[in-house]
């Protein structure tokens, strides 16, 4: 409980931190807050997407060698960083979205 | 795809994730997920392998708390035999082996363990158990495995034809620990349900 709180605490203070220098120094609009947080969302989603079809192509993989009669373990999948490459696959697909946006 | 669904999506993504960090969610899935019976004395304790063995020949963290857990269960007499299994790919030991090692550094009798090195999935130790076991009229067996990997362990080794005594007994609810530890909990939920649904769909439940 106590690990959970500080973790919240933190990050609640930096959020905090982020809005008041956002509007402040950067004369962020203080609305915009609500599209910054559909954006995240919108990230998120962007994330997901790419990770379920590196499971999927991973999965299918692992079957199509275990057909072909190499055993391969699921397990390999198993890796923390495969949902680290899918957010970095989806911030650098939205990034690229968001020139076209821009143009 | 449309903006709108993947921000749904999203939007869904991270309260369930912050849901999994910060509430008991994944302690209360895995409780469930875990089958209860009354621990009691049984003819074997078969532990199943668990990320088997490093570079250096030593037995993973998760390997050896199994191997601990047979051990301490042996050791309050519930059986007086021993199956250690293992994968037998990685390196040039076999986790059963080394299992089998640390179990006579431990004090327990070569005859009183078995071990099983060619299985790679929990349907072959299963069937690799029923090859072992069933010769010498083996059925009642205490399975140690990971709480959340215990039904499907379970259902496998029933459909060999033993009847099986979870290592833990009844399960406990836990509510407590650290918001990673809680997203480990619900990973391996998620691997597990997705092993269950493939078995499901490859007729081995």
């Amino acid at each position: 409980m106590r690990h959970t709180l500080l973790l919240l605490t933190v990050t609640g203070l930096t959020s905090v931190g982020a809005c008041a220098i956002g509007m402040r120094r950067l004369g962020l609009p203080g609305d915009g807050l609500g599209q910054a947080l559909l954006g995240m969302c919108r990230l998120a989603g962007t994330a997901i997407v790419f990770l379920s079809l590196n499971l999927l192509i991973g999965l299918a993989g692992v079957l199509l060698a275990r057909g072909l009669g190499v055993f391969v373990s699921v397990y390999l999948l198993n890796d923390a960083f495969l949902p680290v490459l899918s957010v970095l696959q989806a911030v650098i697909f939205e990034c690229w979205r968001a020139q076209r946006t821009a143009r | 795809m449309r903006r709108d669904v993947l921000s749904i999506v999203g939007a869904i993504g991270v309260a369930f994730l912050l849901a999994v960090g910060f509430t008991p969610l994944p302690n209360v899935v895995s409780y469930w997920m875990a089958p209860a019976r009354e621990l009691g004395p049984a003819e074997a304790i078969v532990v199943l392998g668990r990320g088997g063995v490093n570079e250096r020949g030593e037995l993973v963290e998760a390997s050896l708390l199994g191997l601990m857990e047979g051990i301490d269960l042996y050791q309050h007499r519930l059986a007086p035999l021993l199956v250690l299994s293992g994968s037998p790919f990685g390196t040039r030991w076999t986790e059963a082996g080394r299992r089998a090692d640390v179990a006579r550094e431990c004090g327990i009798s070569g005859q009183a363990i078995i071990t099983m090195s060619s299985a790679r999935t929990t349907r072959d130790e299963a069937l690799g158990a029923r090859a072992l076991l069933a010769p010498r009229g083996i059925r009642r067996i205490i399975l140690v495995t990971d709480g959340q990997a215990m039904g499907r362990a379970m259902l496998l080794f029933e459909r060999a034809g033993f009847d099986v005594i979870p290592s833990y007994g009844a399960p406990v609810l836990e509510w407590g620990g650290t918001p990673e530890a809680r997203l480990g909990v619900m990973r391996q939920v998620v691997i597990e349900t997705v092993a269950r649904l493939y078995y499901r769909l490859a007729g081995y439940l």
